[in-house]
């Protein structure tokens, strides 16, 4: 079954459209980042998925169940992350969690409430309003909150915005373990290098459309170039490229497409292996895709 | 029934962790009404069938309570939670507009009724006070109907104001500037037979003058229009108040401000 499907999926706002007709699928078990600049309509289709808001046109299906036609069940089936910090008034930490799970028509989730506190070491603060919690803890409570009933698909909506390295860490490390239990995940963020490092596929928005769905490798590999410098052994050896970007007498720059390899570009230059003293290689980064498609998308 | 057990349970301890502006308000506000008019000026006003006003006032003084806090009760919790963003649960979980309409309306009704404990309370020690009995009422079942059908009714209206409503601001026209203005001409205060007959024929426009009438009907065994009517009238005020609440809860965005 598949876990989430959008087809055509339409929102305007008067004559602006916030989403205008994108098509997506989630794989079982996959982590998928949805990235896009601001007002690319990443956080309005989370809150169709969510229910939020009704999407003008199109279909969101949930583990193959229509949101507009199974609503309740396909709420049971998601965990919801929203990107504002949420407050909670009157209630502590403890509380919120017995409501949540209460919504869900769990009854006794004490040891699941449990688990999820120690988790995201939220136990200490059981007995506190979330009121006063400082806005770190108040974003882990909304992830406890939204994994109070054991979604199987759970949406992140820039769930690490405004908190220090040490927690941003920590929240990527627990939502790599709970896909390592079999939670489909998909997230927005604007740390490309953790979406890098963390989603197995990425979709790019922007405008509302999807400009590009595909392998963050693959994504990487297609739009981006690899920064290659090779030391000479003799300074001032004559190379000849189509790639070189920078020559010095003892070191020579190639950008080279990422799909080319290391081994295609010895034999385009036609390089003496005895002549390279030494190869340093930076590889493209998720950010430089970001960039790139972008970029080809204006012009 | 969890998720309605829930939300009912949360409303209830929302309202218990402000005891002190849900419950002693109302506490204090029907001690003065029965202190300064009452026990004040009370002497001074007939009552149209030789009650004292004291006890004329009593009736009238617990339906308003029911009414004030039963309305406040879903409309403050919606906008506090709009502001705090946590209304959002109520959608995004799967809560479904009949429960989330249902389990508010009976929080806000238990909240009127434990108001109308507390003014009745502190009515029988100015009863006790002043002539040195308590005051039964007459009709009891009677009583707990009219009182559980008001807090339950303008629950209603709470959630449907509450839900739409985007300040407190707003809020506030809509209980200062209708719902109190209607308590107060729906004779809380004095009795229909006392007025003009244009007035008596206005006052029976007034939904709220049937609450009342109903209560002290209860106690005093007086009642300024036919109880069938009563009745009648506030039953149809139910249906149209839960069919708009219904409506409200479907058609609601329930975003944070």
């Amino acid at each position: 079954m598949i876990p989430l499907e959008i087809n055509n999926l339409v929102k305007k706002y008067g004559k602006f459209s916030a989403v205008d007709g994108i098509s997506f699928d989630l794989k079982k078990g996959e982590i998928f980042g949805l990235l896009g600049p601001n007002g690319a309509g990443k956080t309005t289709t989370i809150s169709i998925i969510s229910t939020l808001e009704d999407a003008t046109s199109g279909s969101v299906k949930v583990f193959g169940k229509n949101i507009k036609q199974e609503p309740v069940e396909v709420k049971r089936l998601l965990g919801i992350v929203p990107q504002e910090i949420i407050s909670h008034g009157f209630f502590t930490v403890e509380e919120i969690l017995k409501f949540q799970s209460g919504f869900y028509g769990i009854k006794n989730n004490k040891d699941w409430i449990d688990y999820v506190l120690d988790k995201l070491e939220l136990s200490a603060y059981r007995n506190k309003q979330a009121n006063h919690l400082s806005g770190g803890y108040k974003r882990r409570l909304l992830v406890a909150k939204a994994l109070i009933h054991k979604p199987k698909l759970l949406i992140l909506d820039e769930p690490t915005a405004g908190v220090d390295i040490d927690l941003r860490q920590k929240i990527w490390e627990f939502i790599k373990s709970l896909n390592e239990e079999g939670i489909t995940i998909l997230l927005t963020t604007h740390y490309l290098e953790e979406a890098e490092r963390l989603c197995d596929r990425i979709g790019i928005i922007s405008f509302g459309k999807i400009l590009q769905i595909d392998k963050t490798q693959k994504l990487i590999e297609n739009y981006t170039s690899r920064n290659i410098t090779i030391y000479l052994k003799n300074p001032g050896t004559r190379i000849t490229s189509k790639y070189i970007i920078k020559e010095d007498r003892d070191f020579i720059v190639f950008d080279v497409p990422g799909n080319v390899s290391i081994s295609e570009l010895i034999n385009e230059t036609s390089i003496d292996l005895s002549q390279i003293k030494d190869i340093k290689i930076r590889e493209g980064s998720l950010e430089d895709a970001f960039r790139t498609i972008l970029i080809n998308n204006k012009t | 029934m969890i998720p309605f057990n829930t939300l009912l349970k949360k409303e209830i301890t929302r309202f218990i962790k402000v005891a002190g502006q849900s419950l002693l308000t109302p506490l204090v506000t029907s001690f003065l009404y029965l202190l300064i008019f009452g026990i004040g000026i009370g002497e001074q006003i007939k009552t149209g069938d030789n009650t004292s006003y004291l006890v004329f006032l009593i009736p009238g003084l617990i339906m308003m309570g029911v009414l004030n806090n039963s309305f406040m009760n879903p409309s403050f919790s919606l906008m506090i939670s709009k502001i705090y963003g946590d209304i959002e649960d109520l959608k995004t979980s799967p809560l479904t507009p009949t429960i989330i309409v249902w389990s508010m309306t009976l929080a806000a009704t238990i909240r009127g009724l434990i108001v109308a404990l507390v003014i009745f309370l502190v009515g029988q020690v100015f009863s006790i006070l002043k002539f040195q009995q308590f005051i039964f009422p007459s009709h009891i079942f009677m009583l707990i109907f009219i009182l559980s059908f008001a807090g339950m009714t303008f629950g209603l209206i709470g959630f449907s104001v509450g839900i739409f409503a985007r300040s407190f601001e707003k809020l506030n026209v809509i209980s200062q500037f209708i719902i109190l203005p209607l308590t107060y001409l729906g004779g809380v205060f004095f009795s229909l037979s006392n007025l003009h007959p244009f007035w008596q024929f206005c006052s029976k426009l007034n939904p709220i003058f049937y609450y009342i009438n109903a209560a002290r009907y209860s106690f005093l065994n007086v009642s300024d229009t036919s109880i069938t009517k009563t009745v009648f009238i506030t039953f149809l005020f139910f249906i149209i108040s839960y069919i708009i609440a219904l409506i409200s809860a479907h058609k609601a965005s329930y975003k944070h401000l």
